[in-house]
């Protein structure tokens, strides 16, 4: 395998990195769905798929996906890097992304701020941490390693969370935005993760989307979440990825394009995954929001452009 | 980062349902709404819930079996013994058949073990690297007098499973389009080839003889060896017959004369 010749900083090499999708909705790609969206190939902009399901050798998987490629850009999302996490950083599994995007030379890659294995147990989760400038100096440092070893820059994904620590001085958007200052990386704004977190912990999201460098921003991610209410009346979003896009992340969804701008948007579908058209449908729902959005817009009120 | 630390193991017992709860509360603030151990046990669901439904999917024959509400109850206790070790759950499960093996509830279905070994060996066979199989016949090309030298290499997809059990029967009457059939436990021990040759994993049952002949190649002993091996496993083990046989079924991946 290859490293960089040279420790890279990625905001100096912005000319080097892929071209984006086009910033429209897009699929994850799903096995039941492969053999119809090669035939049919629906016009999204977009697939994304997990990175940890191609890190094997060979065989199908890999098969599909290079076919997959010829039609779609492809973007790598990685649910099991853990850079927030304590313990050192997992370099099988970080060689392993790096097999996987040197393959499939995807248009975005991105990871999650967030942590997901402890003392090398996976927990298959992804748990937020909380804000300090101990932990911003350290998830730097994972996200500087994880870029060298790619040799490219990744988007950081903000986490849907149930808890907030007693200790967390530094407001999320906040942490992000030093990241992306620390190191060249940019952000994946999860719409329905902000949503979550707004009615779970309080987050104020349009505050959030504020604060959120928008030139940074390179990708949205769109969920259904499922909302619990308990006999007390109390209530708790989970961020479950089992339905359709719900209303108020909708409108979410077009305060952040009307400050952000459009970009790159995933429909994500995790469990009681629908049939393709379904998925087509929410992601061609994404950009007539965003359409809607950008044309209900002030004059003179242009977002940043993506830095690509 | 030691407090942080702590209190992610903390966090990862308490998922995996072995540690407690009271240093975790204090690290964390009162949001109002549902109790904080409530939304604690959300992240425990996700592990042990997300854990288990893969361990299924990789051992889809294992599951059907049991059914898959005892198969979530047994994931659980299997994964609280063995936690996953890797982010990539495409393998999973390596304890698994030999904790099968000491877990008392399925005592009476002695055949789980080889059945999950099955299951493993398949998915290891999908996922393993590709590789063009020998041409059926590239014996025909080679110096006849220097056979007996040759080392034929099995392909990256190879795994060999031997079971006291019809195992492969049990696996084939147990997929989802597989219709009703009686097996017969008694019906004798199984010897199999798997592999993937193409796109497609294949189950070739196999006799003693080119089992033992498999093995030995498996293990870079060249094919006069492998015949010997074969022969004390089975003296009527004919060689011609047989490596045709694995040839047709484009069982090796490769080929050294020294």
């Amino acid at each position: 395998m290859t490293l960089c010749a040279t420790r890279v900083r990625l905001t100096d090499h912005a000319a080097d990195q892929p071209t984006p999708p086009p910033a429209m909705g897009g699929i994850g790609l799903k096995a039941r769905h492969k053999a119809l969206l090669l035939e049919t190939r629906p016009p999204v902009a977009f697939v994304e798929i997990h990175a940890e399901n191609y890190m094997g050798a060979g065989g199908p998987p890999h098969r599909w996906l290079s076919a997959i490629r010829e039609h779609y850009p492809v973007s790598v999302h990685g649910v099991g890097l853990s850079l927030g996490g304590a313990t050192p950083l997992d370099e099988d599994h970080l060689d392993a992304l790096a097999l996987v995007v040197e393959r499939t030379r995807p248009a975005l890659v991105s990871e999650h701020l967030a942590w997901s294995q402890s003392d090398g147990v996976h927990m298959n989760d992804l748990l937020p941490i909380p804000y300090t400038p101990d932990t911003l100096a350290h998830v730097a440092a994972r996200i500087d390693q994880t870029q060298d070893r790619l040799c490219r820059r990744i988007l950081i994904e903000n986490p849907s969370a149930y808890i907030r620590y007693a200790d967390s001085p530094i407001p999320e958007p906040e942490f992000l935005a030093e990241l992306v200052r620390r190191t060249g990386c940019g952000v994946l704004l999860d719409v329905n993760n902000l949503f979550v977190c707004a009615s779970n912990i309080g987050t104020d999201p349009l505050a959030y989307l504020d604060a959120i460098p928008a030139e940074a921003v390179g990708e949205y991610h769109l969920a259904g979440h499922h909302h619990r209410i308990f006999p007390d009346g109390t209530e708790i979003r989970i961020d479950d990825h089992g339905s359709r896009v719900a209303p108020p992340v909708w409108a979410l969804y077009r305060a952040a394009v009307a400050r952000i701008g459009a970009r790159p948007t995933l429909i994500e579908w995790d469990t009681d995954v629908p049939p393709l058209d379904v998925l087509c449908d929410e992601a061609w729902r994404a950009d007539s929001e965003a359409a809607d959005a950008l044309a209900a817009r002030q004059p003179g009120e242009a977002a940043d452009a993506p830095r690509s | 980062m030691r407090r942080v630390r702590e209190f992610q193991t903390r966090m990862r017992d308490f998922a995996f349902d072995s540690g407690g709860r009271g240093q975790l509360l204090s690290a964390l603030a009162d949001c109002g709404g549902p109790p904080t151990l409530e939304r604690l046990s959300i992240h425990r669901n996700t592990t042990m819930l997300g854990l288990s439904a893969a361990l299924g999917d990789a051992f889809p024959v294992v599951r059907r079996l049991v059914g898959e509400a005892f198969f979530e109850r047994m994931a659980q206790d299997y994964l609280r013994a063995h936690p996953p070790r890797r982010a990539s759950l495409l393998t999973i499960g390596g304890e698994f058949p030999g904790f099968l093996t000491g877990y008392a509830p399925v005592a009476e279905l002695p055949y789980l073990t080889d059945v999950a070994r099955l299951d493993i060996a398949w998915t290891h066979a999908y996922h393993a690297a590709d590789a063009e199989p020998l041409h059926p016949q590239i014996l025909a090309t080679l110096d006849p007098e220097r056979l007996g030298e040759l080392c034929l290499t099995p392909l990256p997809s190879q795994r060999l499973l031997a079971s006291a059990y019809p195992v492969d029967a049990i696996w084939r009457g147990n997929q989802p389009d597989a219709p009703d059939a009686e097996i017969r436990l008694d019906s004798g021990p199984a010897h199999l080839l798997i592999h993937r040759p193409d796109m497609a994993v294949e189950i070739h049952p196999v006799s003693r003889g080119a089992f033992s002949f498999l093995m030995a190649l498996a293990a870079r002993q060249p094919l006069a060896a492998a015949w010997d091996s074969a022969l004390a496993t089975d003296p009527t083990f004919d060689l011609a017959g047989e490596l045709a046989a694995l040839l047709a079924a484009r069982a090796f991946g490769g080929y050294s004369l020294p």
